[in-house]
């Protein structure tokens, strides 16, 4: 299946200064892909050149096979886009505001109306429907920007900072808001984000952008397991550690590297070997009271890939 | 097509839900009412003497015998002030506020093609422009009626609609200029006080300059006169209110002529038959068919530099 987004060699150049920079990108229809970076990194022009907002220097991008830069109305009607700092017409309603882009999006009034409805529920904001939107918190807004999004349903959404400003109760909402009408309505997203933490929440996927370029891309899964060198860790908490059960561990086929903190047990080794492990305990009369795979934190990866940016 | 009418609807119900829009209104509706009853009394007083056309003269009719310089003193003269500061009121703020609001960028990622945002801006514009100078005329030609008591004639109902076409044209204008800065200038304060200030300049300033200009003029011979007169009035054209004020007299008073024809005519032996004899309806719009084109071509040209610095640039929320 060919990818929902594309980019080839996606340039932008602005006075002499390369914002983005030969980008290649390629994005799977369900992905919730998480677009990373420093303030300044070019992850805005990127998102404003795939939906055709602004012309790319050079290269070109698609989203599901239109190209964003001749065919920018059919982009349009299947893209949403949510702008950091978000704006609405704060002297009208929020329902006014949703209607406006389901009119936009040439929905007829009554099925406008529907799922303007449905949309306001979905965001917790019905009780506030025809309240003026100048009334409304950062975060409610943001939620209303989401609200936007689902009334208009499009197969790729690009929020851009859609967390930004908000208190970290109203994070979550949104980022499980987010997550959730991914799932229901099939839909890409992609999300740039500088928060670390709030990316690997929700994000199936990362790209790591510097500079104008991107400098990694995968699943998260496959990232942590690439930044760690290749190797695996596992934690193993035991109800009493023997120096017969370490040197049985040792001696699994496997295993790197064993190192001993407490009445945890830190095991280096070039694959997922939990199995063997745990057998090669129970065989020592050892009592495992936790073991889990220990992944690279996002965090860990950020920093690896920009110590050699 | 769908989406220009969205946002065309959307700006029509926002004009006449603003509070500046209802201002500017009442600024222009009261005193046109008071003008133009003050005007059709006199016109009453009138209608004894033997007179060709009734009704019109009540749009031009002054209100006080000594006018007071720089303000209107009748209802033509109001609306050459007044409805310049509708169009700006409509436009000032037509595209910088949505940008600064970080609306715009949202407005043009659904699917609208970018110029439908800035022509559906204007149009709005045009059309309340149109509603308002519709509904005053209609209401000024009831009251002529129940005051005077005589029906306009079919040649005054043509000079009617043209008034209003003339009218709408110079608001127009106006809105044109608003909307060209409110693209060129990111701040609201700055695209309004230009417009303002462009306004102010011509209706008030400019014809201060005209008449020291004026003063200064070689009367010598009767030549010398007559071409720096032509000179002045040439220079005076590149006021869109003098160009709205010098055709709007024409084509509300049937004897009038401009003052070049003035100027020439008055050379002539049968002067005061030439400048007496009322003129039909074509031949007052021939005469300001030049008045007419300039100002189109003014509101072209503004609106198009706006079209091509809206389309050019890059909107960012940011």
């Amino acid at each position: 299946m060919a990818p929902i987004i594309e980019a080839h060699k996606l340039t932008k150049i602005y006075d002499k200064n390369k914002v983005v920079d030969n980008l290649d990108l390629k994005i799977e229809e369900g992905q919730i892909f998480g677009f990373l970076g420093p303030n300044g990194a070019g992850k805005t022009t990127t998102i404003l050149m795939l939906i055709g907002l602004t012309e790319p220097t050079s290269g070109s991008a698609f989203i599901a096979g239109f190209n964003s830069t001749r065919e920018p109305l059919k982009v349009k009607r299947i893209a949403g886009y949510i702008p950091e700092n978000v704006g609405f017409y704060e002297d009208l309603s929020a329902h006014y505001n949703l209607m406006y882009t389901a009119r936009l999006n040439g929905m007829p009034d009554n099925q406008a109306t529907e799922a303007v409805n449905l949309a306001l529920e979905k965001v917790g904001l019905k009780d506030r429907a025809y309240d003026k939107v100048g009334t409304f918190s950062k975060g409610m807004k943001q939620r209303l920007a989401i609200a936007d999004i689902l009334v208009k349903k499009p197969k790729v959404a690009f929020l851009d900072e859609p967390t930004s400003g908000i208190d970290p109760a109203g994070i979550n909402q949104m980022l499980d808001l987010i997550k959730q009408i991914a799932h229901e309505n099939n839909m890409t997203i992609v999300m740039s984000s500088h928060q670390l933490n709030q990316v690997e929440r929700i994000c199936t996927h990362v790209g790591i952008m510097s500079k104008g370029k991107l400098v990694v891309e995968g699943a998260l899964s496959q990232l942590s397991r690439k930044a760690g060198g290749g190797s695996i860790m596992i934690d193993v908490q035991l109800a009493e550690v023997t120096d017969e059960i370490i040197s049985a561990i040792r001696a699994t086929s496997g295993v790197i590297k064993v190192e001993r903190s407490g009445d945890v047990l830190n095991i280096t080794c070039n694959e997922d070997l939990r199995r063997q492990i745990s057998r090669v305990i129970q065989e020592k009369g050892g009592l495992v009271t936790q073991m889990k795979l220990r992944t690279l934190a996002l965090e860990d990866i950020y920093l690896k890939y920009f110590k050699e940016a | 097509m769908v989406a220009l009418m969205t946002i065309f609807r959307k700006e029509i119900e926002d004009h006449f839900n603003s509070w500046r829009f209802i201002t500017i209104f009442l600024l222009m509706f009261v005193p046109s009412i008071y003008f133009i009853w003050h005007g059709a009394l006199g016109v009453k007083d009138m209608v004894t003497s033997v007179n060709y056309f009734f009704f019109l003269p009540m749009y031009t009719a002054s209100i006080l015998d000594n006018p007071i310089p720089l303000l209107p003193n009748s209802f033509l003269e109001l609306v050459a002030v007044v409805l310049p500061l509708m169009g700006i009121a409509l436009g000032l703020d037509a595209i910088n506020s949505e940008k600064n609001n970080g609306t715009l960028s949202r407005l043009v990622s659904q699917p609208v093609y970018r110029d439908s945002v800035i022509n559906a801006k204007f149009l709005a514009g045009v059309v309340t422009i149109t509603v308002v100078m519709t509904s005053i005329v209609l209401i000024s030609i009831g009251m002529g009626i129940r005051i005077i008591g005589i029906v306009p004639t079919i040649e005054e109902i043509w000079r009617l609609f043209f008034f209003l076409v003339i009218s709408i044209i110079y608001g127009s204008f106006w809105l044109g200029l608003a909307i060209l800065f409110s693209t060129l200038f990111k701040r609201v304060v700055a695209s309004a006080m230009l417009s303002l200030a462009i306004w102010l300049f011509f209706a008030i300033f400019f014809p201060l300059f005209q008449q020291l200009i004026a003063n200064s003029l070689s009367v010598e011979t009767e030549q010398a006169f007559f071409s720096s007169m032509q000179t002045l009035i040439n220079i005076s054209r590149i006021s869109p209110i003098q160009l709205f004020n010098e055709s709007m007299a024409i084509v509300l008073l049937p004897q009038a002529r401009t003052m070049s024809q003035i100027l020439l005519l008055s050379q002539s032996d049968a002067a005061d038959y030439l400048l007496n004899t009322p003129l039909s309806v074509g031949q007052s719009l021939l005469i300001v068919w030049p008045q007419i084109i300039i100002t189109i071509l003014l509101t072209t040209i503004c609106f198009a530099i706006a079209y091509i610095k809206f389309m050019r640039e890059e909107i960012r929320s940011t």
